[in-house]
């Protein structure tokens, strides 16, 4: 199956800072795939190439099979984006906005949208720059969900919102999951957890994973071993466990390649002395921090080393 | 098309205000301005609607600069958040829309004002079609810098915040360049455009750059080579104009007269001319006078040079449109100017009458001059002369009050009484469109009160004329207002010394207006050996006369 969205190696820098680092990902059709990330670590950039917002300083992005610096005009028929940062024509009331929208796209299902409008109880009269937050963000799905594009592209579109709120747009955006392929990103792990069926993690403009949720819950596992004494810090370990951590005759790590019984086979040889050795399954939040603190020591470790090198004469 | 109208019909719902007031300006423009025209002010006292008019000048200019910031700004074309980006807008389209709505609302509006003017005036707005078409392309020299600069903008405020950014720099390298150049020989030729058709060469460099900076923002979005570009205009225009000033296009223009050519000028004496010269008041306001004011006196001299036509066919005469000094030391380099714009107008000097004789300045360096005046200098002086030869001509007696002069002008004899000013008459026209071809109006003066001495033919010092006009090929010059209005003729004005009866232009007095058309340009050139720089300003002692025109 071809890839909705495809990037390879795709690099963002403004002017000496760079935003995105070689990112390579793939979007199955019909996938909805959220790409999480802290503030600031790269994800509107990313998606903005992906938009031709922004141009990519290398690297190149596919979107629908085109390239994405292509992207204009007709080809926005296929795509809705929605995002937080988007400017609305603020002097148009929500119903004017739809009706200037509507005849931009041959597809435009104005059933869809009036029941869209209904669902979330949107005032058509009112003017949007007098609406709430909440309430612009359920004009821009409708105007974005409207004429059912084959790739919703959402940036950030619960931040901030009220739970009730949130949870209409994510009813609203399951409901179009079957025929629509959707790229969101957030960083709010719990609002993604239900929806998503693929994620990617953007940390400091590294992808550090991109894959299927099943997958990424299969091969991550916590790791509490518990030894007959207190435990010494073991620098021997296997770089695929990380976030080690040693308390008392306890060690707990994360194993990022679990793999059933040859993986619990394999710590067991670790700590032949272990009298227990638990795996436990990982919610989406724990596996994030886990891959967060391990990508920020190795950095800091990696500066550290860097800056040694520069100080020696 | 649809996407077009579309988007066009979603701009008139948004701007209907905007457009509103634009239009009522417009409209209110073309009411009103009539009556900022002196003779009609003169005639009807001071209203309000003067003001109003004055004031719209400022007001309708404004207006379109709103709505053109507001039309563009609806889809912003700088920034990464704008709605319609990632909406299925096709840039032609938007911008096809936003040209639509320009044309409509701005242009043919403008259009509309401008005949309404005309017919007002009593021209007819189509047999002045090619000037009026070419009005619009002259205001494009507003819109498209507008429309440009709305295109490298966000917002309203980010526009004026440039617009202020670039009067200011503008100003601080005008006031740079001031301070340590002044005002000199070789930028006062400013306004020296031996191309035809004017400044087009540099409407078009504007149009041009504006163009490519929207279509650019339209198809790429790219604000930042978008605004090189745009900031680029004023140096290519520089540069234009440098290359129209270049000795191969003034050349082209001007086609060098061979030696053989018994066109070549050369020189007489002052003794020859003392006796034409004498009871004829030549130097009543020119002679030691001034041409260049606001300059530096301690960084530049002036040098002032006399010229006499002589030989000029009947009937014919020679426009000097440039002129281009260089001064030759016997020993050092020599001083080299480039072409400066003059107007001055010779005819045939047997008619005694003082339009032949004329004194072109110019200015070189303190230091300059300095070093020249010690030192035995030849001046050699290149003209610019464009022929002329009478095509029509009006006779009539001047009446009081308004009148025409048929496909000329609109005219208003004013009785400057009324003006509470001097104690002259005053005719004022209305001409539409530009300034119209060489043309000149002689009347007779009538001495003493109107309502006394008729006027006395044969008296000298009766006859009153000036030249008005020029012969610049476009069918129209810059401005709102499609009427350029002027003071063609004015009496001799007001003396104080009681002795002597003062000449009036009165009602009933013949008038003879005689339009020219150009026959030919050419440049030719004199040298003067011995020239004396001591004294200032510098009247050089010379004449210069003109061979025969014919072989």
């Amino acid at each position: 199956m071809n890839p909705v969205v495809r990037t390879e190696s795709l690099q963002k820098h403004f002017g000496r800072t760079a935003a995105l680092h070689g990112v390579s990902l793939a979007v199955p059709e019909g996938a909805i795939y959220a790409l999480v990330g802290r503030n600031g670590a790269g994800k509107t950039t990313l998606i903005k190439l992906l938009m031709n917002i922004l141009r990519p300083t290398t690297g190149s992005a596919y979107v629908l099979g085109g390239d994405a610096r292509r992207l204009a005009g007709k080809e926005f028929c296929s795509i809705g984006y929605v995002s937080e940062n988007q400017d609305l024509p603020g002097w148009m009331t929500v119903g004017a906005m739809l009706e200037f929208c509507r005849p931009f796209y041959p597809q435009w299902d104005g059933d869809l949208a009036d029941r869209l409008v209904a669902q979330f109880d949107l005032p058509l009269e009112r003017r949007l720059r007098q609406l709430s937050r909440g309430m612009r963000m359920k004009a821009a799905f409708v105007s974005a969900l409207a004429y059912r594009p084959p790739l919703i592209v959402l940036d950030e579109p619960f931040s901030g919102l009220d739970p009730l709120v949130r949870d209409e747009l994510i009813e609203s955006l399951l409901e179009l999951a079957g025929e629509s392929t959707i790229f969101l990103s957030s960083h709010d792990l719990a609002e993604i957890e239900s929806l998503a069926s693929h994620v990617g993690y953007l940390e400091e403009g590294r992808l550090l994973f991109s894959e299927e949720m099943s997958a990424l819950s299969a091969r991550f596992r916590e790791v509490t071993v518990t030894l007959p004494e207190t435990a010494a810090a073991r620098e021997d370990l296997p770089a695929a466990w990380i976030d080690v951590q040693v308390s008392g005759a306890a060690v707990r790590l994360v194993h990022t390649q679990y793999q059933g019984e040859a993986t619990e086979r394999q710590v067991g040889e670790a700590f032949p002395a272990a009298r227990s050795i638990v795996f436990d399954p990982m919610p989406l939040r724990a596996i994030f921090l886990a891959v967060a603190k391990s990508e920020r020591s190795r950095t800091r470790m990696a500066q550290a080393n860097a800056n040694a090198r520069t100080v020696k004469p | 098309m649809k996407q077009i109208l579309h988007i066009f019909r979603k701009d008139v719902r948004r701007l209907w205000m905007e457009i509103l007031v634009s239009i009522v300006a417009v409209a209110l423009f073309a009411w009103a301005i009539p009556k900022t025209w002196i003779s009609v002010y003169v005639a009807a006292g001071s209203k309000p609607s003067r003001e109003i008019g004055h004031l719209l000048y400022i007001i309708v200019p404004l207006s379109w600069g709103l709505l053109i910031a507001r039309l563009i700004h609806g889809e912003p074309l700088v920034g990464d958040r704008q709605f319609w980006i990632t909406r299925p807008y096709e840039w032609p389209k938007l911008l096809a829309a936003k040209v639509l709505f320009v044309l409509l609302l701005i242009y043919i509006p403008f259009l509309l004002m401008q005949a309404a003017i005309l017919f007002q005036v009593g021209f007819n707005p189509l047999s002045h079609l090619p000037g009026l078409l070419y009005e619009l392309l002259l205001i494009s020299l507003v819109f498209f810098p507008l429309l440009g600069l709305a295109a490298v903008t966000s917002n309203l405020v980010r526009m004026l915040l440039t617009i202020l950014g670039v009067l200011v720099v503008l100003g601080l390298v005008s006031s740079i360049v001031f301070s340590t150049v002044g005002t000199n020989g070789n930028n006062s030729n400013a306004g020296f455009w031996p191309i035809p058709w004017g400044g087009l060469a540099s409407i078009l460099v504007v149009l041009l750059v504006c163009g490519a900076v929207i279509v650019l923002q339209y198809a790429r979005r790219r604000a930042l080579v978008a605004r090189l570009l745009l900031g680029s205009a004023p140096f290519l225009v520089l540069l234009v104009s440098f290359l129209a000033n270049s000795s191969a296009i003034i050349r082209r223009a001007y086609p060098l007269v061979a030696d053989a050519d018994p066109f070549a000028l050369r020189m007489i004496s002052d003794e020859q001319d003392d006796a034409r010269r004498a009871g004829v008041d030549r130097w009543s306001s020119n002679s030691g006078s001034t041409n260049y004011f606001n300059i530096d006196r301690k960084k530049w001299a002036e040098i002032k040079v006399e010229l006499r036509a002589s030989g000029v066919a009947a009937g014919d005469r020679w426009q000097l449109d440039a002129f281009r000094p260089t001064l030759t030391p016997a020993n050092g380099a020599p001083v080299k100017l480039d072409w400066l714009e003059s107007q001055e107008v010779f005819d045939t000097p047997d008619t005694a009458n003082y339009l032949s004789y004329h004194t072109i300045s110019f200015l070189v360096r303190r230091s300059d001059y300095e070093r020249l005046k010690s030192s035995v200098v030849s001046l050699h002086l290149d003209f610019a002369l464009t022929e002329a030869t009478p095509a029509r001509s009006w006779h009539f007696s001047l009446p009081k009050g308004d009148f025409r002069i048929p496909d000329l002008a609109s005219c208003s004899a004013i009785d400057n009484r009324e003006m509470q000013v001097m104690n002259i008459f005053a005719i004022f026209c209305r001409f539409p469109l530009k300034t119209p071809a060489l043309f000149t109006v002689t009347a007779l003066q009538t001495r003493g009160p109107c309502e006394l001495a008729p006027a006395q033919p044969g008296d000298p010092s009766l006859p009153i004329s000036r030249w008005f006009g020029n012969f610049d090929a476009a069918p129209a010059s810059f401005g709102i207002s499609p009427m350029e209005e002027s003071a063609i003729l004015s009496g001799s004005g007001y003396n104080p010394d009681p002795k002597i009866v003062p000449t009036r232009l009165c009602p009933g007095a013949p008038v003879v207006v005689t339009q020219y058309r150009k026959v030919r340009s050419l440049q030719t050139g004199i040298k003067v050996e011995n020239f004396n720089l001591a004294g200032e300003p510098v009247l050089v002692p010379w004449r210069v006369c003109q061979g025969k025109t014919k072989p």
